[in-house]
C-alpha cells in the first residue's frame, strides 16, 4: 500500500509542477491573432482598402490618383496599418490592392497575402523597412526607425526623407486586477533598470514586477530605448515571469486595434494618455510618427501623397483613424 | 509488488515525469519569445 501511495505522490508531483508551470506561463501565451502558427501582431482583414466593412477613416480627399499614373507603394509598422491602408482607400483608385489567388488570406506561413504588384504591402517595421531602403516600397508609414535601420540605409549609401505626419503616445500597460493606476517617469525607469522589483515598492500589491519587452527594431522597442536614454536592463529576475506583468506600447495599438478590457493603460506623472491629453502635451511621452521615403525617389506621387498628408484634409483622416493630428 | 518492481515502476515515471516537463518548459520558452505581450498581460491572474 506504501508503495502505490509513493507512486501516486510522484505522479500527482509531476503533475501539479506541470498544472503550474500551464497556469502561471502557458496558458497566457497566444498571438494577438493567431490562425496559423505565426506571430500576427494586427488582424489586417479589419483595414482592407475598398472593403464596405473595413474600419478605415473614409474622411474624402481632393487628391485622387488615376488607373495609368505611378501610384506609390505604401508599407508600414503594424499599429500604422489603419493609417495608410486608409490613405489608399482615400485617394487610390479602386483595384489597386491586389492579392495572391484573388482573395486577402492571412492563412499563410508568411502572412498576409498582398500580392507583388499591390500598393498596398504589409511586412511590418523590421521587414517593411529594409523594403523601403532597398526600393521596394515607396513610402513607408512608422515610429521613428531605431539606430540600427538608420545605419542600414547608410551601408546600402541610401538617404532617408522623415517627415512627422501625427502625434502618439507611448503608454504602459497592466492587469485590469493590477490595484497599480499609474506611475511616475522616474519610477518606470526605475522598474526597467532593475531597480524597483516589487510592485509594494510603487504602492502596489507584494507580488514581484515582471518588466515585459519588446522585439528588437520594432517601432515600441525603439521608443523604449529611446525612453530610457540607453540604460535598460538586459536579464530579468526569471522568478519574476510569476509577478505581476507591465508592458508598453503605442496607444492606439492598445486602445483601438488589439484592444483587451483585460488590460489598462497607465498615467504617467498623474497624466492619462487620452488624445486630449496628447494634444495639449500634458501627457509626458508622446512621439510623432513619420512617412519615411528615399531622397532619390523622384515618383510625382510620393511627394503629392505626403504635401496631402500634412494638409488639413490629411490631418483629419489621421484623427480619423485614432491618432493625433500634428495641429 | 515486489522490490525491484517497484523501483522499475518509480524510474519509468520518473523518466517520463521528467521529459514531460523539460519538454513543457522548452514549448513555454519558446511560444513565450513569440507571444503577444498585451495577451500574456491580459490573462495574467489577480485574486
Amino acid at each position: 500500500m506504501k508503495k502505490i501511495i509513493v507512486i501516486i505522490l510522484i505522479i500527482a508531483l509531476f503533475a501539479g509542477v506541470n498544472l503550474f508551470i500551464y497556469a502561471t506561463i502557458t496558458r497566457r501565451l497566444a498571438n494577438n491573432f493567431s490562425g496559423t502558427s505565426q506571430l500576427k501582431m494586427i488582424d489586417v482583414s479589419r483595414y482592407l482598402p475598398f472593403e464596405a466593412d473595413s474600419e478605415l477613416a473614409r474622411t474624402g480627399s481632393s487628391l485622387k490618383f488615376e488607373e495609368g499614373e505611378y501610384l506609390p507603394v505604401l508599407d508600414g509598422a503594424a499599429a500604422l496599418v489603419p493609417v495608410y491602408a486608409s490613405v489608399i482607400d482615400n485617394c487610390y483608385p479602386e483595384g489597386c490592392v491586389t492579392y495572391e489567388g484573388g482573395r486577402f488570406s492571412d492563412d499563410n506561413y508568411y502572412g498576409e497575402n498582398f500580392a507583388p504588384d499591390s500598393v498596398m504591402q504589409y511586412q511590418n517595421t523590421i521587414r517593411g523597412f529594409n523594403a523601403l531602403v532597398d526600393g521596394n516600397v515607396d513610402l513607408f508609414f512608422t515610429a521613428h526607425p531605431s539606430a540600427e535601420q538608420l545605419e542600414y540605409a547608410n551601408d546600402k549609401g541610401v538617404e532617408l526623407k522623415l517627415v512627422p505626419v501625427g502625434l502618439e503616445a507611448f503608454v504602459f500597460f497592466v492587469n485590469r486586477g493590477n490595484p497599480v493606476d499609474g506611475l511616475s517617469v522616474s519610477q518606470i525607469r526605475s522598474i526597467y533598470r532593475g531597480e524597483i522589483k516589487n510592485w509594494k515598492e510603487v504602492g502596489g500589491a507584494n507580488k514581484l514586477i515582471n518588466p515585459l519587452t519588446r522585439v528588437e527594431g520594432s517601432g515600441s522597442q525603439t521608443m523604449m530605448e529611446k525612453f530610457m536614454e540607453g540604460n535598460m536592463i538586459k536579464s530579468r529576475d526569471p522568478l519574476a515571469v510569476f509577478g505581476g506583468s507591465i508592458g508598453y506600447s503605442f496607444r492606439f495599438y492598445l486602445s483601438g486595434m488589439v484592444a483587451d478590457e483585460n488590460v489598462k493603460m497607465l498615467s504617467v506623472n498623474g497624466v492619462f494618455p487620452s488624445a486630449e491629453n496628447i494634444r495639449n502635451g500634458t501627457y509626458p511621452i508622446t512621439a510623432s510618427f513619420y512617412v519615411v521615403y528615399r531622397a532619390d525617389d523622384t515618383a510625382p506621387n510620393v511627394e503629392r501623397l505626403v504635401e496631402w498628408l500634412l494638409s488639413p484634409e490629411g490631418q483629419t483622416m489621421i484623427e480619423a483613424c485614432g491618432y493625433v493630428s500634428l495641429s | 509488488m515486489s522490490d525491484r518492481r517497484f523501483q522499475i515502476i518509480l524510474i519509468v515515471i520518473s523518466v517520463i515525469g521528467i521529459i514531460a516537463t523539460l519538454l513543457h518548459v522548452i514549448f513555454a520558452i519558446m511560444a513565450y519569445r513569440n507571444s503577444s505581450i498585451i495577451q500574456f498581460v491580459a490573462r495574467e491572474y489577480w485574486p
